[in-house]
């Protein structure tokens, strides 16, 4: 078995994309990586149910709440 | 100047020629095979579930690739039907001797996905603009898909190394088993078929220039990382041109 332990730095990344130019991107799950390139790798491994157009990550950290949940 | 010829299918290439293309996209095919199979077995054995599901979705990627290549080895003649056949397992493939059992450790896995599959990707670079049709044909989406595998080798190398020594040592260690019969992969520079091939536009570099392009590729990225490998001579007497693979003693 293998004995190396995960880095603990992991960031949420929201998913979004879209299958086609009309199409908004829209959301479809989150992952969880220790940064950007690795966020864009898990994203396209773990969405792959679709031929996507286009997909994008962005960090959780960087969303500005406009209106929150109570 | 006249615009290079364009070759459409095999019989418009002279036999010796066709046999260097085979040669060359039989040793990538089974590769990529091999690779699928390595990569495969680590889905659930990953240190994090997320790079279980990539080493999935690499593993696929690499199978779907084999089976475009195999199609391109079927319109040759010379290639027997049995190497082709992907729903029966051969006991031997034209693949390097460092993927004849499992990857024992996640740190050859890196190793792997880092230096072996971007050889194949620096060959199959080689190929975009082919001026075999078929070939050309098939580049661009096979070179999409690697783009990931390549940031997962890089991102996992950069992550072990700073994790601890231990991984960092283990690491150099499977970079030292995996690079000397990567460089070797790529064939002799004095390979008349390779040259052919160069010669004939069908792939941009010759051996020597593919070793080239994949050191200056890896060796910043390894320096970065710390892990320090030199590989001063390669193991070019038990390297078998025809296989593509460094044969070890018994």
């Amino acid at each position: 078995m293998n004995t190396l332990e995960p880095n603990s730095d992991k960031h949420v990344y929201e998913v979004f994309a879209r299958r086609k130019y009309e199409d908004p991107l829209h959301h479809v799950g989150t992952v969880t990586a220790p940064d950007d390139e690795m966020a864009v790798v898990y994203a396209r491994s773990i969405y792959d149910e679709w031929n996507w157009l286009e997909m994008v990550v962005v960090p959780r950290q960087a969303i500005v709440h406009v209106i929150e949940p109570a | 100047m006249s615009e290079p010829r364009r070759y459409h299918a095999p019989d418009e290439l002279d036999a010796d020629t066709r046999q260097a293309l085979i040669n060359l996209i039989w040793a990538i095919a089974d590769s990529k095979v091999v690779l699928g199979r390595r990569y495969a077995e680590w889905a659930n054995r990953a240190p994090v579930l997320e790079s279980g599901v990539a080493a999935a979705a690499m593993a696929q990627a690499e199978l779907g690739h084999t089976r475009a290549l195999y199609m391109l080895l079927r319109a040759f003649p010379e290639v027997p039907a049995d190497v082709t056949d992907e729903e029966q397992f051969r006991d031997h493939y034209n693949a390097p001797s460092f993927l004849d059992r499992p990857l024992a450790k996640w740190t050859e896995f890196v190793a792997v996905n880092l230096i072996f599959d971007g050889a194949l990707t620096e060959v199959i670079k080689a190929m975009r603009g082919s001026a075999y049709e078929p070939l050309a044909q098939r580049i661009d989406k096979m070179l999409e898909e690697e783009r990931f595998h390549q940031m997962h080798g890089r991102d996992w190398l950069r992550r072990l190394a700073r994790q601890s020594e231990a991984a960092r040592a283990e690491l150099e260690e499977a970079v030292g088993r995996v690079l000397p019969e990567t460089l070797c992969w790529f064939g002799r520079d004095d390979d008349a078929g390779a040259v052919r091939l160069v010669e004939l536009g069908i792939v941009d570099a010759t051996p020597d220039e593919l070793r080239r392009r994949l050191t200056a590729l890896l060796t910043p990225l390894l320096e970065e990382a710390g892990v320090r490998v030199s590989v001063d001579t390669l193991p070019w007497e038990q390297f078998n041109p025809q296989t593509r693979r460094v044969e070890q003693a018994a």
